[in-house]
């Protein structure tokens, strides 16, 4: 047999299957199904498309891209991309965070094509755009109302998580810090739980209460031990509460809730935990009933056109004083930079002596760094992975100056940063997208 | 010639250049995050003064920068000088810095034989007018905000760019008073100050400033659009330097 026919009757072998993707793929006919199964096949999870006369809304949950703003960016292109070409009409993104949608995202399909294939600017593509925290652009509420595909809920990450701090000038030493490395998994439930599993192992720590030489801590301890829950209330008013094991050896209950205001610009935020103490020690496990509690009142406001957001925060602390902080910070991007300053006027707390004793205040850094994986791999039963990010707090003092617990699964989590005001002014990074994905669908 | 000959010379002088730059220069276009460089303590500067510049809004710069004992701000004579800091583009015109400084062999309680002290502190500047062909650069600052201000300066500083060749060399030449308004443990500027910088083709500049107390030269590079490397001789003898890397976000 010549070697030409060989191959034509090896490639008839071919024929067969590729009849059967056609007619498999015949059978996603619509629009709103061949979005659906172009987002699940690239990784997105809880993925639900409505489909009216004029505006196609796809939900999705994203879990696959470190940044948010390039996972709506992926989204849209693939949306497009499924969407026959000549279509008009508008497409809207609703992303959500453990089945909690977000934030509406609406421009004319036409817009978006030319603003993510580079023929549009930011400035004209924002005259299109259209972001609504509570409604989508028919009007109705933000959540879908219909089955998802690819649902994200009992699936594990497992990650490390590098746990960081450091304090300077304090006492004698100059310099003293700890490094842990965390163990972690988490797993979703059900729409807006999250459980967080976590470990801490030591591999440095200046701060043990009985020193680096002979430290009273055990190696491996219990780290953030929580359940969490979040969701929309009535009213526009977001919430969140967290029960388990805080960091700072706490245990209890925090929560949070809020609502954005005034061209959403400005929220209006409270919180509050009930906790008692929790050490692990060598020998040990110290505990306090649940004796101390926090409340506090907050105003964020935040800019359109410039990424700066202003806090001002007033509350009664766990050390039983009334303190007022402010923060100014930045976040430019995927990093943040935030300086605040906080002061009990009418504390009569024990300050250490090397610090002024009248001047009962305490200032401090936060920072927010993404760590190098930008793209992770489509989420599983169980997945290894990486933290998107290293948070980091700097404060001037060890003084207990307007302590709480921190919640970490709190309304900024939750959100993932999709503030409108933060959707408008990182616009451009919706075209970080092009690094991913090609105009046609095609992954890069 | 006494130290307050030197200061008016010092003035007089910085004034006279400044005047001939105000005549005879040109504003440069915005430049890059890295092509501000700081000075030792991290603000942008020359090698101990500010100059009348910021970072733009969003960028980045951590470095180190090390004084020697002989001619150290904090326990001269007995202790280097090593600042790390974290400076950043705050907003548009608006310049942040935090300080952590390290004196190895400074001992904050006689009583043990430890050594080793940190002061921690922080910076801001404002650039109230930008330059252009006739106006210098004005910007005004304040080291070590609170605390001890150890590292004390409160300052006005105006600052005008010569170009003989826009691509190949740019000169600036800066100016600038720092007066003793506020309380503070130590004043790192008190008076008249300023200096001036030749920049060569982006990859290396020469500089010489007077600090309000000595003269001062430093001899920068510039890699990888990142990263400065400085050599500095405080007093013309003391040998100083740095290394710093910034980022635009």
């Amino acid at each position: 047999m010549r070697l030409a026919d060989l191959r034509v009757r090896r490639s008839a072998w071919l024929v067969l299957p590729g009849l059967l993707l056609l007619l498999g793929s015949a059978r996603a006919q619509t629009p709103g199904e061949r979005v659906a199964l172009r987002l699940v096949e690239h990784g997105f999870e809880n993925v639900a498309v409505a489909v009216d006369s004029t505006v196609t809304t796809v939900w999705f949950e994203n879990r696959i891209y470190r940044y948010d703003m390039t996972a709506i960016g992926v989204a849209a292109t693939l949306s497009l991309a499924a969407i026959d070409t000549a279509a008009a009409g508008v497409l809207e993104l609703v992303p959500e965070n453990r089945g909690v949608a977000l934030i509406a995202i609406s421009a004319p399909m036409a817009a978006w094509r030319d603003f993510l294939g580079g023929r549009m600017d930011a400035k004209t593509f924002r005259s299109d755009l259209r972001i609504d925290l509570h409604r989508r652009r028919s009007g109705a509420p933000l959540a879908a109302n219909r089955d998802r595909e690819n649902r994200a809920y009992g699936r594990t990450d497992v990650a490390l998580r590098p746990l960081f701090g450091f304090q300077l000038g304090a006492g004698r030493d100059p310099f003293l810090y700890t490094l842990q490395i965390a163990p972690e998994a988490t797993v979703s439930p059900f729409a807006g739980a999250l459980i967080t599993l976590q470990a801490a192992i030591r591999i440095h720590d200046d701060l043990d209460p009985c020193g680096t030489e002979d430290p009273c801590r055990p190696v491996v301890i219990p780290g953030r031990n929580t359940i969490s829950w979040g969701g929309w209330l009535p009213a526009g008013v977001l919430t969140t509460v967290s029960a388990g094991l805080f960091p700072g050896d706490r245990y209890g209950v925090a929560t949070e809730l809020g609502r954005l205001v005034w061209k959403d610009q400005l929220e209006v935020w409270m919180g509050g935990d009930v906790s008692g103490k929790l050490l692990f020690l060598e020998d040990s496990i110290e505990y306090s009933s649940l004796d101390r509690w926090a409340a506090f009142v907050a105003v964020t406001h935040r800019f359109r056109g410039l990424d700066l957001e202003t806090t001002f925060t007033v509350g009664r602390f766990e050390e039983e004083e009334w303190a007022l902080k402010l923060e100014v910070a930045r976040r430019i991007h995927e990093f943040e930079i935030g300086f605040f300053v906080a002061t009990t006027p009418n504390s009569d707390l024990q300050f250490t002596p090397y610090e002024d004793e009248e001047d009962k205040s305490a200032a401090g850094v936060n920072l927010r760094f993404a760590l190098p994986v930008a793209h992770y791999m489509k989420p599983r039963v169980v997945r290894p992975t990486t933290v998107p990010e290293f948070p980091f707090t700097y404060k001037s003092t060890v003084d207990p100056v307007a302590v709480q617990i921190t919640p970490y699964d709190n309304l900024d989590r939750l959100r993932k940063r999709l503030y409108p005001t933060f959707v408008w002014n990182e616009v451009e990074d919706l075209r970080i997208a092009n690094r991913y994905v090609t105009a046609s669908g095609g992954e890069r | 010639m006494n130290a307050r000959s030197w200061r008016l010379g010092a003035v007089f002088g910085m004034s006279f250049v400044l005047n001939a730059a105000v005549v005879f220069g040109a504003p440069p276009d915005t430049l890059a995050a890295w092509q501000e460089p700081p000075s030792l303590i991290g603000m942008t500067g020359l090698i101990t003064t500010p100059t009348a510049d910021v970072i733009p809004s969003g960028a980045l710069r951590l470095g180190v920068g090390f004084l020697p004992k002989d001619w150290a701000y904090h326990g001269r004579g007995i202790t280097d000088n090593y600042h790390y800091y974290l400076t950043f583009g705050f907003v548009s015109r608006v310049e942040v810095s935090i300080r952590a400084s390290y004196f190895p062999d400074d001992q904050l309680d006689t009583s043990t034989p430890e050594k080793g002290t940190v002061d921690r502190g922080g910076n801001i500047r404002l650039l109230v007018l930008t330059e252009d062909r006739l106006r210098p650069a004005v910007a005004f600052g304040m080291d070590d905000i609170r605390g001890t201000r150890r590292f004390h300066s409160l300052y006005a500083v105006g600052s005008k760019t010569v170009i003989i060749k826009p691509e190949l060399i740019r000169i600036r030449v800066t100016g600038g008073y720092a007066p003793d308004w506020i309380e503070a443990k130590d004043h790192n500027l008190f008076g008249g100050f300023g200096g001036a910088e030749v920049t060569v083709g982006n990859l290396a500049s020469w500089a010489i400033d007077y600090d309000t107390e000595k003269w001062n030269t430093c001899f920068r590079l510039f890699a990888v659009r990142r990263v400065t490397a400085y050599l500095a001789l405080l007093n013309f003898e003391g040998s100083a330097g740095g290394v710093s890397w910034t980022h635009q976000f």
